[in-house]
């Protein structure tokens, strides 16, 4: 057992509170041990010294300067019929963190210098993004009534394809 | 003693007298234990007693009100300590008229008052939660359950605080050459 560790326990070997085991190594090393013995021999005497230092009486003077204290203080407001003593437990902890959090975000769109700019860009680009759909099904929907016309071109390309290459239109 | 702050918070005069009659020798002698210097301690047991006032309001009647007060005592003493640690001088010399053994002669009763006064001191040179433990166990005599109740800590944690603040004190005795 090392000195250090000896220096936590004896106290608590002091009070005679300590496992059988872990006192018989302690009392081992206190054999041995000039130093621990010093220590353990001062620890005795700290109680009694401690407990020898009296209590002082208070003056006359601070007596009167706490009597007088109403006197000097503003009454105290009495307590209300009802308390917010409910927004500061433990379980509402997480609902103010989440809370805050929020709010501190919300604070970049309306305090910060460049958060004007940031909704304008969001907008245009919400704007940009919804007219690029409207085309996309501008287009999807004329494309039924082109298909026909798409489909004449092809059949009279392939038409003169066969006339002016008879040989390879026929392996087509 | 409920009654007595009911009393104090409609205004009476005597009621509030009661409370400062009951409570105003162990608050400052927690203060002057704590921060070792008379006025300072009378300086802080005012303030305690100004903040007792202003915080009656708050009391719950189901709580405890000797420990309340403590707590709040103990709090304003921590603050203050933290506030002011670094203007800290030293503390009042131990009193030298204090009782001795009768029996003794007088190279040991200077070495009895050496011996105090290095542990008088040595409060000093310690934590202030340390401290405030072994006043009210050791000094003071209170049990644990007061004490954890007045610290805000488990009975385990005052425990193992007074511990750690006898083995400081027992080591600044040994530092400073003191008779075991």
């Amino acid at each position: 057992m090392k000195c250090s560790r000896v220096e936590k326990l004896l106290p608590i070997y002091l009070e005679n509170e300590l496992p059988p085991q872990e006192k018989r190594l302690l009392e081992a090393h206190l054999r041995q041990c000039s130093d621990c013995q010093t220590t353990l021999a001062y620890l005795q005497a700290i109680p009694s010294l401690l407990a020898s230092i009296p209590e002082r009486e208070i003056s006359p003077s601070l007596q009167a300067k706490l009597y007088a204290i109403p006197s000097l203080t503003p009454a105290p407001a009495k307590k209300l019929g009802f308390s917010l003593d409910w927004l500061l437990r433990p379980a509402f902890q997480p609902v103010l963190a989440a809370a805050s959090v929020f709010l501190f975000v919300l604070s970049f769109f309306l305090f910060h210098p460049d958060g004007r700019f940031l909704s304008r860009s969001i907008n245009e680009q919400l704007h940009l993004g919804y007219s690029r759909l409207e085309k996309i099904m501008a287009k999807a929907e004329s494309l039924p009534g082109y298909l026909p016309v798409v489909r004449e071109s092809l059949q009279n390309s392939l038409k003169s394809l066969s006339q002016s290459r008879p040989h390879e239109s026929d392996k087509i | 003693m409920e009654k007595v702050v009911q009393e104090c918070l409609d205004g009476s005069e005597g009621a509030w007298r009661t409370l400062v009659d009951t409570f105003s020798k162990r608050i400052f002698n927690l203060a002057y234990q704590f921060c070792g210097r008379y006025e300072e301690a009378e300086d802080l047991t005012q303030e305690i007693f100004m903040k007792i006032y202003t915080s009656l309001p708050k009391y719950d009647p189901k709580k405890n009100l000797t420990a309340w007060v403590l707590t709040l005592a103990k709090n304003h003493l921590i603050d203050t300590y933290r506030r002011t640690k670094r203007e800290k001088t030293q503390r009042d010399d131990f009193d030298e008229n204090l009782p001795v053994e009768m029996e003794s002669g007088p190279e040991e009763i200077m070495v009895a008052t050496e011996e105090k006064n290095l542990i008088w001191q040595g409060l000093e040179k310690i934590s202030p939660d340390i401290r405030l433990a072994v006043i009210l166990i050791e000094i003071q005599g209170r049990s644990y359950e007061e004490a954890a109740a007045i610290l805000g800590a488990p009975q385990g944690t005052v425990k193992s605080r007074v511990n750690r603040g006898k083995i400081q004190l027992a080591r600044i005795l040994r530092q400073s050459g003191g008779q075991p």
